[in-house]
């Protein structure tokens, strides 16, 4: 191997990809500039929090040591996202990057190739400790400040945080592969990426700015628990390095150096493992892979159901239920994300004091809205490829749409009727003020899944490998703006109509309403369905 | 007189400043299987997926039995099938669900569906992996559920593209006697191919394209008539002919 070469063409490629340079074949626009964008946001509000947090222990009069258990604390939940992160990576650039055939065949040791592909993973990765790692360094920096020398280990530091669940990663990788299909593993390791940051980010707007409120102050048992060491924290690499910053804070050279002496050793081992693993297993379970690819079916699924009448209904309703079940990583997403948008509204409740029924309300909406995106958007690029069979088959775009929107209610209503009875029973609600959210809501369904079906249709990537980014860039975009839209404007109609209230009128307008719009989108849904084409 | 299964009429298809497709007229007839030859970016699949109705063609007609691809789609949809280079399935499906769902698009009653769907895969070989995943399918049997996809409804025109890539001999040779049999029964089928000893020996007549334009149409008697071949004396093959055709072409183009 030509080191220089290699490195070289390694570096090209990622600058093309960072840059989005486009080549004579009219790619997409790389959007790695605007992820990136969009991280560095993060990394702004979740220091800016935690900021808050520390400022909030030193007045409660932690020392630099005991405000260093709350940065171990974060730096180790830290360390788990990046676990998740470098699984999802280690089996995506191991064992399923475009490129990876292109280097098995070059006269690479395992080694070299493992080593290639890790320093690809490496910005791929770096997510949780730049939206979390930094900015929980920085914002305990901001109550203890630390020297300049101190700076001068962060590099190191967060380089050797990163190694050591990597490592882990990998490893673990390896064993996954064995028990699971990769293309299922990636899918479902990129799902929990995806819902990682989205943790990361409820816990910063919800759990942040209780703990933090000047008003009511820092709550004794939230104190104890940020600056008591935990059990583990003996064998934890993150306390390890948090030590190692509260001894710098403390002015105290020698105390960091043996603190975070032993990291270097637990990423050297970490390392070690995963090349272990990698020069034992990785050639293995790319073979195992090859020849899935091109091998044998698989056994022991259950034989085909019989249906009664050809409708397109009943074959949409039926192979929608099917792709939906048979993909847990889908399916409990779509689970996952509807607890996620049913409790959003409380991450503002409490410091508004919000009447309940109008939390429960304001509950539903968001679990409406939300729907339309997590089922009706994504289940047209679902379909990845076979949704060509609209344009093959004899059945007129608008049927298409109809049947589509049918087996969407079907997957969303469930979803809806559970937590409403939830809430009815949580809230106490009277029949009365149920029915009235009701009909609200339930117009409010029709529309998001009408407006997803759009959206799915016009931004769905058949090609999608992350189940919460099935649609583009722009799509996911123009959905959040949507999203944002619905859920202001059903509000603001529920504020006009009162929840509670029996008139005709207000019982029947978010209907009529309803009813008036969706015509758009569906109407545009189906242009486009009868003009797109299939090139490749 | 019956419409034939297909014809074309001055079909283009412009990618961007590319002319894919230059004013191409061809018709398959009922009871032939066509060959579609041509090398590799000569606007064979373009030709395809136009007549599929998955690209719209920028000029021209297309008219699949009688029926226009654009002023009545969905009657011309439903007499036709495709098979794609690439096959569009659904993973999560298992064969047999597929053809049901296939069969439902195309209004199939149940029973005649079943019993289509089952002699397409027994003849196909399919039987044991029927109810087995696609996603664990090889490419090879991917392809013969698009196959059979594409002859469920019992179509009076098949257009398949590449359809022998993946296919072990078996599955091969089971393919080409569909085919056949479906010309027999007054059929027409249209297969775009690369593998010139499977066109000469499986297709009644050929049409080469090059540069997106019909260079030579016809039996390969005719064809090599018309490539001169026939005067040196020498058996030509369909791969001398075609070597001769597109070379010509070539020459004269860059003239």
């Amino acid at each position: 191997m030509r080191l220089a070469g290699v490195a070289l063409g390694r570096w090209r490629l990622a600058r093309n990809h960072l840059l989005s340079r486009r080549g004579r074949s009219r790619g997409r626009r790389s959007p790695a500039l605007l992820v990136l964008a969009l991280m560095l946001v993060m990394a702004g509000l979740v220091g800016s929090g935690l900021a808050a947090l520390f400022t909030q222990l030193a007045l409660h009069g932690a020392s630099a040591a005991a405000a260093a258990m709350a940065l171990g604390l974060l730096l180790a939940l830290a360390l788990l996202a990046l676990l998740v992160f470098d699984l999802h990576e280690a089996v995506a650039t191991l064992l399923l990057d475009s490129d990876l055939e292109l280097l098995r065949r070059a006269p690479l040791s395992p080694a070299a190739l493992l080593g290639l592909k890790l320093l690809d993973a490496l910005p791929r990765t770096a997510t949780p400790l730049l939206v979390l790692g930094l900015p929980a360094v920085a914002g305990y920096a901001s109550a203890y400040p630390l020297p300049g020398w101190a700076w001068l280990l962060l590099p190191p530091v967060f380089l050797t945080l990163w190694a050591i669940p990597l490592g882990l990663g990998v490893a673990a990788a390896m064993h996954l592969l064995r028990l699971v299909p990769a293309r299922r593993a990636r899918e479902a390791l990129a799902l929990f990426s995806t819902l990682t940051l989205t943790l990361i980010w409820v816990a910063n707007a919800f759990l942040l700015p209780r703990l933090t409120d000047p008003a009511e102050g820092l709550p004794r048992a939230a104190y104890a628990a940020l600056t008591t060491a935990p059990a583990a924290a003996a064998w934890s690499p993150a306390h390890w390095a948090a030590r190692g910053f509260g001894a710098a804070a403390a002015g105290d050279p020698a105390g960091a150096a043996r603190h975070l002496a032993p990291l270097l050793l637990a990423a050297l081992l970490s390392l070690a493992l995963a090349a272990w693993s990698a020069g034992r297993q990785l050639e293995g379970a790319q073979a195992r892979l090859a020849a899935r690819v091109g091998g044998r079916p698989a056994r022991g699924r259950r034989p085909a159901i019989r249906r009664r009448r050809p409708s397109l209904l009943r074959a949409t309703l039926a192979r929608d239920a099917r792709l939906f079940t048979r993909d847990w990583t889908v399916l409990g997403d779509v689970l996952t994300a509807a607890a996620l948008w049913t409790l959003l509204p409380l991450v503002s409740a409490p410091l508004h004091h919000t009447p309940g029924p109008t939390l429960a309300r304001t509950m539903l909406l968001a679990l409406t809205v939300g729907l339309g995106y997590e089922v009706a958007a994504r289940s047209v690029p679902f379909e990845r490829d076979g949704l060509a069979w609209v344009r093959l088959a004899p059945v007129p775009p608008g049927r298409w749409l109809a049947a589509k929107l049918t087996a969407t209610a079907a997957i969303a209503l469930p979803v809806l009727a559970v937590v409403t009875a939830s809430l009815v029973f949580g809230f106490r609600l009277p029949p009365g003020e149920t029915l009235a959210i009701l009909a609200l809501v339930l117009p409010a369904l029709g529309l998001s899944l009408c407006l997803g079906l759009w959206t799915g249709v016009a931004f769905g990537d058949p090609h999608w490998t992350n189940p919460r980014a099935t649609l583009s860039l722009a799509g996911r975009l123009l959905a959040t703006g949507l999203l944002v839209a619905q859920a202001t404007g059903w509000l603001v109609l529920a504020r006009l109509a009162p929840a509670g209230s029996f008139e005709g009128l207000r019982l029947g307008l978010p209907l009529v309403l309803a009813a008036a719009v969706s015509v758009v989108p569906l109407r545009a849904a189906a242009a486009r369905l009868s003009t797109r084409e299939w090139c490749h | 007189m019956s419409e034939p299964p297909l014809r074309v009429r001055g079909l283009t298809r412009r990618y961007g400043e590319l002319t894919a497709v230059d004013g191409l007229s061809l018709e398959v007839r009922a009871g032939e299987i066509l060959g579609f030859l041509g090398p590799n970016g000569a606007g064979k699949s373009t030709t395809l997926r136009a007549c599929a109705g998955l690209l719209r063609p920028d000029a021209g007609d297309i008219l699949i039995a009688g029926a226009s691809l654009a002023a009545a789609p969905l009657r011309a949809r439903a007499l036709m099938g495709f098979v794609p280079d690439r096959p569009f399935l659904y993973e999560r499906l298992s064969a047999r669900e597929f053809l049901d769902f296939v069969g439902a698009l195309y209004g199939l009653a149940p029973d005649a569906c079943a019993a289509r769907a089952a002699a397409l895969l027994a003849r196909l070989d399919l039987v044991e992996a029927a109810d087995d995943l696609i996603e664990g399918c090889s490419l090879g049997m991917r392809q013969k559920v698009s196959v059979a996809a594409a002859l469920l409804h019992d179509p009076p025109l098949v257009m398949l593209d590449e359809p022998l890539q993946g296919l072990d001999p078996r599955a091969a040779r089971a393919l080409k006697d569909l085919l056949r049999e479906r010309a027999a029964g007054g059929g027409g089928v249209l297969v775009s191919t690369h593998l010139l000893d499977v066109a000469e020996r499986m297709c009644d007549r050929v049409v080469i394209l090059h540069r997106g334009q019909k260079v030579a149409e016809g039996s390969l008697e005719e064809l090599r008539g018309a490539s001169g071949l026939e005067a040196s004396g020498a058996p030509a093959t369909l791969e001398d002919v075609f070597l001769e055709l597109t070379r010509e072409e070539a020459a004269e183009g860059g003239r």
